[in-house]
């Protein structure tokens, strides 16, 4: 053996031994080949994610509106009205709030949510034993968004926190009936929550009359979502089925009445001193209208929501509406 | 001593990577941001000579200046990050073997050129032709930082955690190329940057001449046994007469030789310093200044001059300008701003929504590098003024919100104008209505405004399109449309430099 290896000579265990690897490694390599040939030739359509619905049951059709001048009393009037936030929040519930935080401005330019209503939000779901996180994917940067618009201070003093938009957050999901049948959404935050809670700022808009509670949820949408502007009133009776929020309160303390959705300026912006909150996100629309001195009939969106049944537009005639001064 | 070195450079970096990371919206509290690139010597002379004004704190390299002419380069040994960064590949890469090391640092006419560059760039900048900062190893750094660094860092994290920002930057490649260079020339040379290129180095070692106190040889100790030479980054011929206007006062020759025949010693009377046989003074008198000729400093002269005047001959300067040329709100005209810009990209490292770019071809030859705003990055947040903020030479103007948006006389500062292009907007081109444009505009009454027009569509029918005008008086140009425009590759909306209020003059009357 030893003299056959040292003139280099192949025995017939080396050979054997070294055909075998070879025959291995062929059949390995060629296997390899012949699993993964053509197997992804096109890749799989992405999965689009369902978003199921955040609503309380029992609490459809309820509207309760405050009127008064301290932001934070409206907020509590209106929803000791609905039977307090206990009846929507239990103690663990994941609570994510969906305020107005589109632009970097100010918040007494009216563009965005009013943080003195925001913060009491936050505190009254924090207080009833659950865990908070404000979200929006607004126009403008999101950081200098949440910091100019007070909302961030807002909602770290009242013990929640703000969840910035970042690429890995967003999805494809299930959206709407008419225009949109699925998007790329902000999908994480909105796996992570048990309860939505929709803050809009009630504010006029130059393309759809109004920016409510069912057009806030435009702040979810992702890439692409210029393309919205196209058929404005279709997408936002889709982002009304896409969202069934827990409950949705309606920022009227400050009403933005010209420029918007972004305004600008103090001469655009009146006191509003009120505030709704509700889970009929249709009525709450048709109710924030007349704030605005817009019909509701001229609002086409809210018509087609109505069609779709996603709630009713005669607020008066619900079964559960109250109306308190504070 | 040595050791000492090394701490302070230790912590020059790690202040300067500290001073990168606060230099973004929402960490930048008043923090010295601007203090590695005033620090500068070449910096503040080059500014100086250009626009004949000292800004905010760039006195500090004058201060800098005046300690080297005390302490020798201190600044490249102890301080400067990118030296400390060339020293740390240049350690990596050494050879083992002494006699190999001693071969790489030994001192080459070639380190005269870097005396040549300097002198040829403050005679440009002296015409108002700024191009110091391409070379100042701290605006080098800086804009490397802002430009591939930190995105790469971010991108990292982005891939691991799925949750940093995304921050992009044209031309980043074209910087990695050059940064990349620099780092790997050290692999055959130790500090190659510092000893051939550096025009800061050779701007301190031209200080040297009236240095005070310098590292010196004893002859009559040393044995010739090149173990400081085999050490020495700087090249700086520690074995024979030393060139302290290329030694770093790294302390390495002191601590490696074996004699002590080397010592750091005040120099004050060194020109009555002499060799070995004078039996009063033992040290040998170090070199202070380069050994250039004349012929080759007025070459250097000329250089300059020629560069100032090869920038300009496109003329785009002074003439009709480009229509990309975008700058910031709050930067000067652009002779002005040309005088001042180091090209360091601090405000591109500031800016909240990358909307500022470094100018490849947007700003012609003499532009590049400079900051432009490139909407397909961002747009420029209505109330921001950042970029101004960190600008160490007010080439962008420290400027307060309430005059960015047009106070006292009511009149914003605009940046340019948006145009629509019709041929591509979808209520002009596609009939369709849309008007995100207006939406998003942030200025109030709104720069775009509408107009109910009917139509004919394409079966026939009437119908009523809300079709979209700018108003040139109002607009901005901060390009917040043409970002959101859902045409992306190329927007129907999209600004031009035109209108600009730095230009003094609009074409709207």
């Amino acid at each position: 053996m030893k003299s056959e290896r040292d003139t280099g000579a192949l025995t017939r265990r080396e050979l054997l031994k070294r055909t075998a690897g070879a025959v291995a490694l062929v059949t390995l390599a060629g296997g390899a080949g012949w699993f993964f040939h053509n197997r992804r030739l096109a890749p799989p359509p992405r999965d689009a994610a369902t978003i199921a619905s955040f609503a309380v049951p029992d609490t459809r059709g309820m509207v309760a509106v405050a009127r008064g001048t301290q932001p934070a009393a409206l907020v509590a009037a209106a929803l000791a009205e609905l039977g307090g936030i206990k009846r929507f929040i239990k103690p663990g519930d994941r609570v994510l709030i969906k305020p107005n935080c589109a632009f970097d401005r100010p918040p007494h330019l009216g563009a965005t949510t009013s943080p003195d209503v925001l913060a009491e939000v936050v505190r009254q779901c924090t207080a009833a034993g659950a865990e908070v996180r404000v979200t929006d994917n607004p126009i403008n940067n999101a950081e200098g968004c949440f910091a100019k618009t007070g909302l961030r201070a807002a909602t770290e003093r009242a013990g929640g926190s703000v969840w910035l938009p970042a690429p890995g957050m967003f999805g494809a999901a299930r959206v709407g009936t008419l225009k949109i049948p699925t998007w790329d959404v902000m999908l994480a935050p909105l796996l992570w929550a048990t309860k939505l809670i929709g803050v809009p700022a009630a504010k006029t808009h130059n393309l759809c009359h109004v920016s409510l509670a069912m057009k806030n949820w435009y702040g979810f949408l992702g890439h692409g979502r210029a393309r919205m502007h196209q058929a404005i009133h279709e997408v936002i009776a889709d982002l009304a089925t896409f969202i069934t929020p827990t409950l949705v309160i309606m920022d009227g303390t400050r009403l933005l009445l010209r420029n918007g959705p972004t305004g600008g300026s103090v001469a655009d912006v009146a006191p509003g001193n009120v505030v709704a909150a509700g889970t009929d996100q249709v009525a709450l629309d048709a109710l924030a209208c007349t704030w605005l001195n817009v019909r509701p009939d001229d609002v086409e969106f809210i018509h087609l929501a109505a069609q779709l049944k996603l709630g009713s537009p005669d607020w008066h005639a619900l079964p559960h509406f109250k109306e308190v001064t504070v | 001593m040595k050791r000492l070195r090394i701490y302070y450079q230790v912590f020059f970096l790690a202040l300067f990577g500290v001073l990168m990371w606060l230099c973004a919206q929402g960490r930048l509290r008043g923090y010295p941001v601007t203090w590695f690139l005033d620090s500068s010597s070449l910096n503040a002379l080059g500014a100086l000579v250009a626009s004949w004004n000292v800004a905010h704190w760039m006195w500090i390299g004058f201060g800098m200046l005046a300690l080297t002419a005390v302490l020798g380069r201190v600044f490249c040994g102890w301080v400067c990050p990118l030296g400390t960064l060339l020293h740390l590949v240049s350690w990596l890469a050494e050879p083992r073997s002494a006699k190999e090391r001693i071969a790489r640092n030994r001192w080459l006419s070639a380190q005269n050129v870097k005396f040549l560059l300097v002198l040829a760039l403050l005679t440009a900048a002296a015409f108002g032709v700024l191009q110091a900062g391409l070379f100042d190893p701290i605006a080098l750094l800086t804009r490397s930082t802002a430009v591939v660094l930190a995105p790469l860092l971010g991108e990292a994290q982005h891939l691991i955690t799925r949750t940093a920002p995304e921050r992009a930057f044209q031309g980043a490649a074209l910087i990695a190329s050059v940064f990349c260079a620099v780092l790997a020339l050290n692999v055959w040379r130790p500090r190659f940057w510092c000893r051939y290129v550096c025009p800061l180095g050779a701007l301190l070692g031209a200080a040297t001449r009236w240095v005070l106190g310098a590292i010196t040889r004893d002859p009559q100790r040393c044995t010739n046994c090149g173990l400081c030479e085999s050490v020495c980054p700087a090249a700086s011929s520690p074995s024979t007469t030393i060139k302290t206007h290329e030694c770093f006062v790294c302390w390495n020759c002191v601590a490696r030789c074996p004699e002590d025949a080397l010592e750091w010693r005040w120099i004050f009377n060194r020109h009555k310093m002499s060799f070995a046989n004078d039996t009063k003074c033992r040290m040998s008198p170090p070199a202070t200044r380069p050994d250039l000729s004349r012929r080759s400093l007025l070459g250097a002269l000329a250089a300059g001059v020629a560069i100032a005047a090869g920038l300009r001959l496109a003329g785009t300067t002074k003439r009709r300008g480009f229509s990309l040329r975008i700058r910031p709100p709050g930067a000067l005209p652009e002779a002005d701003f040309l005088e001042r810009c180091l090209k360091c990209g601090l405000c591109m490292k500031v800016c909240p929504t990358n909307v500022l770019q470094p100018a490849l071809t947007e700003a012609g030859v003499e532009g590049f590098m400079t900051p432009v705003m490139n909407m397909q990055y961002g747009y420029c947040e209505l109330n921001c003024t950042l970029c101004g903020q960190v600008c160490p030479t007010g080439a962008i103007q420290r400027i307060t919100i309430a005059q960015k948006a047009g106070h006292p006389d009511g009149r914003p500062i605009k940046t340019g104008t948006a145009f629509f292009d019709r041929g591509r907007c979808l209520p002009w081109a596609m009939q369709r209505n849309c008007l995100v444009c207006q939406e998003v505009c942030p200025v109030s009454p709104k720069a775009i405004y509408t107009v109910d027009e009917e139509v004919l569509l394409k079966d026939g029918t009437r119908a009523v399109l809300r079709r979209p005008h700018v108003d040139p008086a109002r607009c901005i140009g901060c390009g917040l449309c043409q970002r959101e425009c859902p045409l992306e590759d190329k927007p129907a909306i999209r600004v031009s430099a035109v209108g600009e209020t730095r230009a003094g003059s609009s074409f709207y009357l």
